[in-house]
């Protein structure tokens, strides 16, 4: 796998999850795309699977060191990278039965790798509020908001697989070789 | 650039050995994780390139406009009466603006204003969690920006956005004033006659770009203040600092009875811009040095 070209998507990304996200969002509900997740799906589809790990992880503590609980001054390292980690190994487990190449599939388990990481993070942050009371980002409300940004991140899935899924070979993933026609597929 | 994986056992059990520590340390208490916010702002820096450039492209398209309020003769009238008593307000601005004008030109960046440091400050992203509603502006320890700073944006009138909750090296972090929180905030609601001193409202963020909370009772059972849509409320809480005083949070869009106490008024108030859009804020930091203590004095 090509690490440094992941770390220029995820550098551009994160900077999209930074600014673009709020100019986007659905009203002030909160809702909002992810850019970093597809990316990490789209690693996670091609990539041998300790590698995959590897940059969901990554790419799931860089959202929880940019990222604030609930408004307080607390960063909690931790919640989006282990959501994140689980979504790598939902890809894994799921990505011989999917067709990789198409740009639906990304979407479509960009908006589940997202959910599951909303799932986790709304987890951990209840379970803090339980044990210190803090203003942490938990409850309902909280689900909600994920569920409906997890939705909203098949969008971007969807697009960034434009541009994503055609730089396989520069990522450096391993590629099927299909047929006589040499046909490929990732 | 197909190349054969090779795994050893170790990347394997770092990564379940990391992923164990992240477990534990995504349940330590806040305080034991300091450093987690030193790293927080490194990488904010570091994508600073990419997020501030996007950033101003969306205040370009989407400008923090002032909120759409049903508008109507009453509303307006109110309005006038309020512009026509702030005139004396905005020629002292004027002075002040221009002896800011004659500071900047000696080459001074900040100006100290009433035991108050100002300084402007671009909004360059927000927080990767959006639910948080904290923004990220550029400007931190090394400009003076303290945790004791408060933000507002440069309006007709200044509009408070909200206080600094972190500061970095370079970049300080500011929680705005209509993102869910549990303390309230207190403001006057301003009158058009007499001394324009309203009675003081306790104010919490509703999550919908506004805030609101019941009107605080007169001692005096005389003294009468009727409420009315488009009045403003400004900042008068001791639990901000003084700079803050008499910014404005915004004007009142909604009056209606307290259902738990009729004889009480609870009203809504929505600041006259969408401090979720705002990309540029004045950072009001007290200037807490030598000189600055003996100007207050």
């Amino acid at each position: 796998m090509n690490w440094p070209l992941f770390a220029l998507c995820l550098w551009i990304l994160l900077g999209f999850e930074l600014s673009a996200k709020a100019i986007i969002a659905l009203g002030p509900t909160g809702i909002a795309p992810s850019f970093v997740i597809p990316l990490a799906v789209f690693v996670a589809l091609g990539a041998p699977p300790v590698h995959a790990l590897w940059a969901c992880l990554i790419a799931g503590l860089c959202l929880d060191l940019t990222g604030r609980a609930g408004g307080s001054d607390a960063v909690v390292p931790g919640p989006h990278a282990l959501g994140m980690l689980l979504a790598g190994q939902l890809v894994l487990a799921t990505r011989s039965i999917v067709i990789r190449r198409n740009p639906l599939t990304l979407a479509a388990l960009s908006a589940a790798a997202a959910l599951l990481t909303g799932l986790v993070v709304v987890f951990l942050y209840g379970i803090r509020s339980l044990l210190f009371g803090s203003v942490d980002a938990s409850g309902w409300d909280q689900l909600v908001a994920r569920s409906g940004a997890a939705l909203y991140t098949g969008v971007t899935g969807l697009l960034l697989a434009l541009v994503l899924v055609p730089s396989v070979g520069l990522f450096g993933f391993q590629t099927d070789h299909l047929g006589r026609g040499g046909s490929r597929r990732f | 650039m197909a190349r054969t994986a090779h795994h050893s056992p170790s990347s394997k059990q770092v990564l379940i050995l990391l992923s164990l520590g992240l477990l534990f340390v995504s349940l330590l208490p806040s305080r034991f994780l300091r450093w987690a916010a030193w790293s927080g702002d490194v990488v904010t820096t570091v994508v600073t390139p990419v997020s501030d450039p996007v950033s101003r492209f969306g205040h370009w398209v989407a400008p923090a406009r002032r909120e759409a309020r049903q508008g109507d003769i009453d509303q307006l009238t109110i309005e006038n009466e309020g512009l026509r008593l702030q005139r004396d307000r905005f020629a002292r601005r004027v002075e002040r603006l221009e002896e800011t004008v004659r500071r900047l030109q000696g080459g001074i960046g900040s100006i100290s204003l009433g035991g108050a440091r100002l300084l402007e400050a671009a909004i360059t992203s927000r927080t990767s969690d959006l639910t948080s509603g904290v923004l990220v502006a550029r400007a931190g320890n090394a400009q003076g920006v303290t945790t004791e700073a408060v933000a507002a944006a440069a309006t007709e009138d200044y509009q408070l956005v909200g206080r600094v909750i972190h500061v970095g090296p370079r970049i300080c972090h500011i929680r705005p004033i209509t993102t869910e929180n549990p303390e309230r905030i207190r403001g006057r609601i301003e009158a058009v006659e007499e001394d324009g001193r309203g009675p003081y409202v306790s104010l919490e963020a509703t999550g919908d770009r506004s805030l609101e909370g019941p009107v605080g009772v007169s001692e005096d059972p005389l003294e009468t203040f009727e409420i009315a849509v488009g009045q403003r409320v400004r900042l008068d809480d001791p639990a901000w600092p003084v700079g803050a005083q008499g910014l404005l949070i915004g004007r009142v869009t909604e009056v209606r009875t307290d259902p738990d106490d009729p004889q009480r008024n609870v009203v809504e108030v929505t600041p006259d811009l969408r401090l979720d859009r705002v990309g540029q804020v004045v950072l009001r930091i007290p200037d807490l040095s030598d000189d600055a203590e003996e100007d207050g004095s």
